[in-house]
């Protein structure tokens, strides 16, 4: 079963409508894919198909560490997956330690470093959130950027697999034509130093795992240290 | 003029065979095929690298109609190859990705598995 929980359709700034992006998905033997949609006062809904997990993934993009946790505190009750669009150190730290944030995208983005050290990680350990490797950020890079970004990522995944923080691997689509089979971003994953077993787990059950809880959770049948089992 | 012989069967480096199929606008050809490929590897692996994964794009097994093929890699390669070849985003002047079919050990098992074809 594999996940890509940052697919950009029409809703967002992709290219492509919701329905060919699907098309693609399972062409690709994707199980579910997270349609990204931008937070901007109010959530935009996502249409449920059938044939594929459409996954909701709501993108904050905080100006502030205070923005970051007072926007994620207001939706973590209707958003399935609350992504964090990273960058700024400030906000890869705040998004690392908040409890209410699932994952932090690229926190390698137009920088040199990885964008995360030793206290980020960490913190994204403690407080169950995933670090993403996003394969646009390769994919459209050349050269010495490409060096970098995948320096970045290389670093990001040694910090995380020493402190046991959770990694999800995505494409990162903004068109159809960005889309990889989850085994091909687990490749990704593996070249950049992990160990292959828990590379595709970045692509399969962690991901899957991440959506299964927010939706008990959203769905009120759990809670902290407490789940209600059919 | 005398050919080197074959090596026997232990001293042959261990190999493997990637099926891929491209996913496309419109149908590529297979020199255009190659050409990505052999590009994309050179850019994203560099020269050292790319002579180790000892690639051989084998040429009659490429079904234009299927927009199905093999190639031919060492067996230390084959996740190097997988992430080289979804780099490729154009081939010729298409817009397209290669996606990897199956993985296999012989020639046979890759023909009979996913070019459906018999042995």
């Amino acid at each position: 079963m594999f996940y890509d929980l940052h697919v950009h359709t029409s809703l967002s700034i992709g290219e492509n409508t919701l329905d060919e992006v699907m098309e693609f998905a399972r062409r690709f033997n994707l199980d579910g894919i997270g349609v990204v949609t931008y937070y901007d006062g109010r959530i935009e809904k996502v249409p449920n198909v059938k044939g594929i997990d459409i996954v909701q993934v709501v993108m904050i993009k905080p100006s502030t560490p205070d923005d970051l946790n007072q926007t994620a505190a207001k939706i973590r009750s209707k958003a399935e997956i609350i992504a964090v669009h990273g960058g700024n150190y400030d906000i890869n730290r705040a998004a690392c330690e908040s409890p209410l944030v699932d994952m932090l995208c690229h926190p390698e983005l137009g920088r040199i470093d990885s964008g995360i050290d030793h206290i980020c990680a960490k913190a994204a350990k403690d407080n169950s959130v995933a670090i993403e490797i996003n394969f646009r950020e390769i994919l459209e890079a050349a050269g010495k950027k490409r060096m970098y970004i995948m320096a970045g990522m290389r670093r990001n995944i040694k910090l995380c697999t020493h402190y046991g923080t959770k990694i999800v691997t995505t494409s990162g689509a903004v068109s159809k034509w960005n889309l990889r089979s989850g085994r091909e971003l687990a490749a990704v994953t593996h070249l950049l130093g992990m160990e292959l077993g828990n590379a595709i787990a970045t692509t399969s059950i962690i991901p899957a795992d991440l959506v299964v809880k927010n939706r008990e959770r959203l769905q009120h049948k759990q809670w902290e240290g407490l789940r209600v089992v059919d | 003029m005398a050919e080197p012989k074959i090596l026997p069967p232990s001293l042959r480096s261990p190999k493997r065979y990637i099926v891929f199929e491209v996913v496309s606008e419109n149908k590529t050809s297979y020199t255009d095929v190659v050409t990505a490929i052999w590009d994309n590897l050179l850019i994203f692996l560099g020269e050292n690298d790319t002579s180790k994964t000892r690639l051989w794009i084998i040429k009659n097994l490429y079904d234009e109609e299927l927009q199905r093929g093999v190639i031919k890699c060492s067996h230390m390669y084959v996740e190097q190859l997988r992430v080289a070849l979804s780099l490729i985003s154009i081939i010729g002047e298409t817009k397209a990705t290669i996606k990897i079919i199956g993985v296999t050990g012989t020639i046979k098992s890759a023909k009979t598995k996913y070019l459906g074809g018999i042995s």
